[in-house]
């Protein structure tokens, strides 16, 4: 693998010999549009020169920001230029993991960064294996849009990782949803610790029901009192 | 005696006559009024370039009206402006923005001498750069810096009243040299000296203000990569508002409402997972049950299907006006909220309220397109039936033996225009008398009888007998 500090042999399309994903040049994961905008920055000529893995933390611990790219002549934001470089440089799944979970414990917006490499490189089922867990993340993460900032969660981001088809400037491949994995038994369905609590409510909203058809308006009156103690009590757990 | 006729009109008309053509070559005749826009536009020339100038040594007001005597000597060479004229070095020397200015002013000179005037203030420039003390030089640079910039700086504020534009004025190749030797002995009057003081102190305060001026960018632009060093500021951001102050994104103000917050979330997004997974059931539920049925009760369910949404679409759908234009919704950007309630609007049966009834309009005005109102060529094209120049449906009724017919009547031929009186006996209007015949033959064998029936209505008035 003939790694170049300044990328430029990924960005040739005519004899690309490194690391593949899916069997394409990683560059071309990200928009033609895009990339340029990126290798024009500011940013990406100062900072991203000659960055390896090690030397992107460094990078990556002062961002303070995610988002793809923003203001009229559609600059990008440094998230999306490590991003890019990331994928320039192709490390290694372990590091990859590394990120996200050692490094992202402290710092939310390297594991928004390695997430969002996750999303574009791994496979599907290890895409659902690894970015499930950080459903549970709710730290907040501040997201540069077009014209604004907006506040946004983690795990609102990866959600959006997850289901829809365009985050940060990009398009994400098609991920085939959860359901298809299933079938095909390389994944279990999604256990979710409020999956418990969700059933709960469910039940109790079937016993109402029945008693409803009953026409028992007093097992209405305690069902209902139940129904809403065992929630505050799980809400209180 | 006709009277006399005023000596330059030679023609016989009243009318005015045309301005003279211009020739090249010719001169060009010069009227009064020509020369009074002339200095009218000098001053304005003069004006505008006022605020232009910066940091030029400014000559002392009293030069002015030394410049105005000097205006209208014209030697080929030589044109300077007084600056250069009598003070000594770090005269000013005419910024690119004035040369324009300078050219055009003098392009209302005769024109011969405007070929000569691009070359002297170089001239001129190389010939103090000699001269000239490192703060001339110094400052010629930090002109062309300041030149750039055009804002911020208020150290010019004060020197905008004193900074003219001074006409350029023309100076002998005898009197031409400008070395601050031959200043001093060029004091044909007082005012030399005291402008050449009032010209170095000038000078320093330019000087000084140009140095307060660039330290100011300096800081500027040391603040400016710190706080992008310290990774506040973005790389390419023009404005210097960090992301921080806008939105706020610490962890850990309010844990139990973050926790609330992010169990809503997870709710929401297991309650969706579930939707989903149900929705997919269904049509899988759906997909088997029909490959159930046979292909009649298929096809039945297919047409009832297709007859509700027409009905569906057809009953949503307003009658439309009588001879309203149709507008068509659009068949993009059905996706979005806003799109898709826009999409639901009523416009066939839409009314603009002074809209008015095409029917009591007259016949020539009833047209679908108001704008093709008197137009020529116009054609009424509404639909095909008035297109059709047959009559409607009439053979369909004349075709014997179909079931249009009256069965009674027999034949009918095309009987409707015509008057009563050639009608077949038959049709004539039933209130006439209506006369069968039928014969008996008493004499000859009866090979045949016709009948004869008269029927005779006879209406008899009785009058009634008056009591």
């Amino acid at each position: 693998m003939s790694h170049r500090a300044d990328a430029s042999n990924t960005l040739d399309n005519r004899g690309y010999s490194g690391p593949l994903v899916r069997g394409q040049n990683p560059a071309t994961l990200i928009e033609t549009a895009t990339r340029d905008r990126i290798t024009d920055s500011l940013y990406w000529k100062e900072q991203c020169f000659g960055l390896n893995a090690a030397t992107l933390l460094d990078r990556a611990v002062e961002l303070t920001y995610i988002g793809g790219t923003y203001g009229v002549g559609m600059k990008p934001t440094p998230f999306l230029c490590l991003a890019f470089k990331l994928l320039t440089l192709v490390p290694d799944n372990d590091i990859i993991l590394e990120y996200l979970n050692a490094g992202g414990e402290e710092w939310k917006y390297l594991r928004a960064l390695a997430a969002f490499y996750i999303r574009l490189t791994f496979d599907p089922d290890e895409i659902y294996k690894t970015l499930e867990p950080l459903l549970l993340d709710s730290r907040k993460l501040r997201r540069r849009r077009k014209e604004e900032y907006t506040l946004t969660h983690m795990d609102e981001f990866v959600d959006d990782l997850l289901t829809k088809e365009r985050s940060c400037a990009t398009s994400l491949w098609k991920l085939p949803s959860r359901q298809v994995l299933e079938d095909l038994e390389k994944l279990e369905p999604r256990e979710s610790p409020l999956q418990a609590e969700l059933d709960a409510m469910d039940e109790d909203e079937e016993m109402a029901d029945a008693d409803d058809r009953n026409g028992h308006a007093s097992e209405n009156g305690r069902s209902r009192t139940s129904s809403v103690g065992s929630r505050s009590d799980s809400d209180a757990g | 005696m006709p009277p006399p006729i005023p000596a330059h009109q030679k023609r016989f008309t009243a009318n005015p006559t045309r301005p003279a053509r211009y020739r090249p070559g010719k001169a060009v005749p010069e009227d009064e009024s020509d020369e009074n826009l002339e200095d009218e536009e000098e001053e304005e020339v003069s004006q505008p370039v006022q605020p232009q100038r910066r940091l030029q040594a400014p000559p002392a007001g009293p030069t002015r009206p030394q410049a105005e005597d000097e205006e209208e000597e014209d030697d080929e060479e030589g044109f300077v402006t007084e600056d250069e004229d009598d003070a000594d070095g770090g005269a000013p020397l005419p910024k690119p923005a004035a040369k324009p200015v300078a050219q055009t002013a003098r392009t209302l000179q005769p024109s011969a001498q405007t070929s000569a005037t691009p070359v002297i203030p170089e001239q001129k420039q190389d010939g103090h750069e000699d001269e000239d003390e490192s703060a001339g030089s110094e400052e010629e640079e930090e002109e062309s810096e300041e030149g750039s910039e055009e804002e911020g700086s208020t150290s010019e504020e004060d020197e905008a009243p004193q900074r003219r534009f001074q006409r350029p004025t023309f100076i002998k190749k005898t009197e031409r040299k400008p070395t601050s030797a031959s200043n001093a002995d060029v004091s044909e009057s007082a005012t030399p000296a005291p402008e050449i003081a009032s010209s170095h102190h000038n000078e320093d305060i330019a000087a000084r203000r140009l140095r307060e001026a660039e330290s100011l960018i300096k800081t500027t632009i040391e603040k400016d990569t710190a706080a992008r060093l310290a990774g506040r500021k973005d790389w390419d951001d023009d404005d210097d508002l960090p992301p921080e102050a806008l939105v706020d994104d610490t962890d850990g103000l309010d844990p139990e409402a973050e926790h609330s917050a992010w169990r809503l979330r997870e709710l929401h997004r297991l309650k969706r997972d579930r939707e989903a997974m149900i929705a997919r059931e269904k049509e899988l539920e759906e997909i088997e049950r029909r490959r159930n049925l046979t292909v009649e009760e298929r096809e039945a369910e297919d047409k009832e299907y297709i007859a509700k949404q027409k009905e569906e679409r057809e009953e949503g759908r307003a009658k439309s006006a009588y001879l309203s234009k149709y507008h068509h919704k659009g068949a993009f950007f059905m996706d979005d909220e806003e799109s898709a309630r826009l999409a639901k609007r009523d416009l066939i049966g839409a009314k603009f309220a002074d809209d008015v009834d095409k029917s009591t309009l007259p016949e020539y005005m009833r047209i679908r397109d108001m704008t093709k109102l008197g137009k020529k060529g116009r054609t009424r094209y509404t639909d095909l039936k008035g297109q059709d120049t047959g009559r409607f449906g009439d053979e369909v009724k004349r075709w014997r033996g179909s079931g249009y017919n009256d069965r009674n009547d027999g034949q009918r031929d095309d009987i409707r225009g015509v008057d009563d009186r050639f009608l077949p006996d038959n049709d004539r209007e039933r209130g006439g008398p209506q006369i069968t015949f039928t014969f008996a033959a008493e004499t000859e064998k009866a090979l045949f009888q016709l009948k004869v029936s008269i029927k005779v209505e006879v209406e008899v008035e009785i009058p009634s007998t008056q009591v």
